[in-house]
């Protein structure tokens, strides 16, 4: 049977197995809301705002070649805006296109006058150039660690091709007169790490714009990092904040918890303790590899509010309504709480918890759960 | 236990870190091969990164396994199930052909792969795209030799007609 297909079509299904290799995800795959134990436990094992550790990531990496051989690497990360701007952490935001549908903004939105110059973040290659109702005009850059950089609602350029090569603050674009049907005139900026999904652009070019990105971090070098909980109590840590000590990556502001030294080339595992009492939060999974590239991402947020509560919003003198609406809530925010529920059953398995009348291993088993890390070398990421 | 968890008791151990590196070196990229023919880039990618955090998580029980990667399948392929419903709405999507290719093909077979039935569009891609053998096929499906023979014969034979037809 085998001698039955043509060399030819062999050989184009060969050519097609590279292409599949190297294609990278397009679109983020959303989780749904409050489905397994294991998801569950995931969104807390692995739970990390590693959102800012993505910076460490398209830092430098002397390892890896050039993209043009003879030239060096680019290291250098440009602020993309070349004028006055405006943005806050709109990352998560809830936003509806044009035809009404509600998703997701997994980009930061940067507003700025209509005409402003946009730049290249970093060095890359223009791996798409493309025009969609919801992003406008916009340009993917792979940069030659494979993180992808979305730069959308620019104005039509005729001046880029795909494949080009550009260089950091290069002028990629300018951006649009509307951003979208309902938006001012802004860029949408989306930082996408290979194999993996969409990470927070917002510190990382808070950081870029401040200018306290070290410009010789090295990933295997040693990192001393704070983390920082935003969401704690009893064996409900979650950390999403990380701050570096100046000649390490350093994002954002934030209290710091404790300081942990941490070889960017070796496993860690880390405790925190659970002291801080922090308002509601989005809890994150991440997978960290050990020059932060994201294997996985999930983000998990509370579940929206139920059809029944909408209703029961809209109609307040319907009792039946109120009272379908009250049992609904009540659901949700029981669901939210077991959504940050410490999985112990690895910590079982493991024997490190052979005794749960012990807090003290108890509480050390919880920390743990809350802050694993999977690190995977970089050079092990295809 | 997990070749990186926190042990209390000490450091883990070196042969179980070396040898979960080792399988991320040589195996995830096969066991993405797989997940991809099975559900597209997209989620075959999300798939191959949950089955990643899976191995990392049961590393000692994975590394006892005969054919930790046909584990692994399964692992993957459970994670996607939990969200059939859901996904239900994606549809499997495979690059267009051209994009990264000079060859100005009548018929792309990105879109010409996703009519395929499921275990044929696997058994043509792993054999064809990705020159695995049959007998790691038949591994990683759990069949026997001689169904992943069918399956790529009769694959090949339908997809050839897809794209004579198309065009």
């Amino acid at each position: 049977m085998r001698s039955t297909t043509p060399p030819e079509f062999q050989q184009r299904l060969a050519a097609y197995g590279t292409i599949l290799d190297r294609a990278r995800p397009r679109v983020r795959v959303p989780q749904p809301e409050g489905r397994t134990r294991r998801i569950m436990a995931t969104a807390i094992t692995a739970t990390l705002g590693v959102v800012t550790l993505a910076l460490t990531q398209i830092l430098p990496n002397p390892s890896k070649p050039s993209l043009v051989a003879s030239e060096p690497v680019d290291q250098r990360m440009v602020f993309p805006i070349d004028g006055p701007v405006t943005f806050i952490d709109s990352f998560g935001a809830t936003r509806r296109d044009v035809e009404g549908t509600s998703y997701i903004d997994q980009n930061v939105d940067l507003f700025a006058r209509a005409g402003t110059r946009v730049l290249a973040l970093r060095a890359g290659r223009i791996s798409q150039l493309n025009e969609t109702p919801r992003l406008g005009n916009h340009v993917w850059i792979t940069d030659d660690d494979g993180n992808r950089y979305l730069y959308a609602h620019l104005q039509k350029s005729t001046s880029l091709r795909e494949g080009q090569v550009v260089k950091a603050g290069q002028v990629i674009g300018r951006i649009a007169r509307r951003g979208s049907d309902t938006a001012p005139s802004h860029l949408s900026l989306g930082i996408h790490l290979p194999l993996a999904m969409a990470v927070n652009p917002f510190p990382i070019i808070q950081t870029v714009r401040t200018g306290s990105i070290a410009p010789s971090y090295s990933p295997s070098s040693t990192v001393v990092v704070r983390l920082r909980t935003v969401a704690s109590g009893d064996g409900k840590s979650i950390i999403t904040g990380i701050e570096g000590d100046g000649a390490s990556p350093s994002v954002g502001p934030g209290q710091s918890q404790l300081n942990v030294v941490m070889p960017a080339a070796a496993p860690i595992t880390a405790l925190i303790d659970p002291s801080r009492n922090i308002p509601p939060f989005r809890a994150s999974t991440y997978v960290w590899t050990t020059s932060a590239t994201l294997w996985s991402e999930r983000l998990r947020h509370l579940p929206p509010a139920s059809r029944e509560m909408r209703a029961a919003r809209a109609d307040p003198d319907n009792k039946q309504l109120a009272v379908a609406g009250q049992r609904r809530e009540l659901h949700r925010q029981r669901q939210a709480h077991h959504n940050v529920q410490p999985d112990l059953s690895v910590a079982h398995r493991q024997g490190r918890l052979n005794d749960p009348s012990n807090e003290e291993q108890l509480r050390s088993c919880r920390s743990e759960q809350a802050i694993r890390v999977v690190l995977v070398r970089r050079s092990q990421c295809h | 236990m997990s070749p990186r968890a926190l042990d209390l008791a000490g450091a883990p151990s070196v042969a179980l870190v070396n040898g979960f590196d080792a399988f991320v070196t040589g195996e995830i990229p096969r066991l993405r091969q797989a997940l991809v023919a099975r559900y597209g880039v997209d989620v075959g990618s999300d798939a191959t990164s949950a089955a990643t955090l899976w191995a990392w998580e049961h590393w000692e029980q994975l590394s006892r396994n005969d054919r930790p990667i046909a584990y692994l399948y399964r692992v993957a392929q459970s994670s996607q199930r939990t969200t059939w419903a859901w996904r239900k709405r994606i549809t499997t999507t495979f690059p267009s052909e051209a994009a990264t290719t000079d060859r100005t093909a009548a018929v792309d077979l990105g879109l010409v792969l996703a009519k395929l039935p499921t275990n044929q569009r696997i058994c043509v891609l792993l054999v064809h795209a990705h020159a695995w053998s049959y007998a790691e096929v038949a591994e990683l499906l759990g069949m026997s030799v001689d169904a992943v023979t069918n399956h790529v014969h009769r694959g090949t034979t339908r997809l050839r007609k897809l794209l004579k037809e198309d065009q």
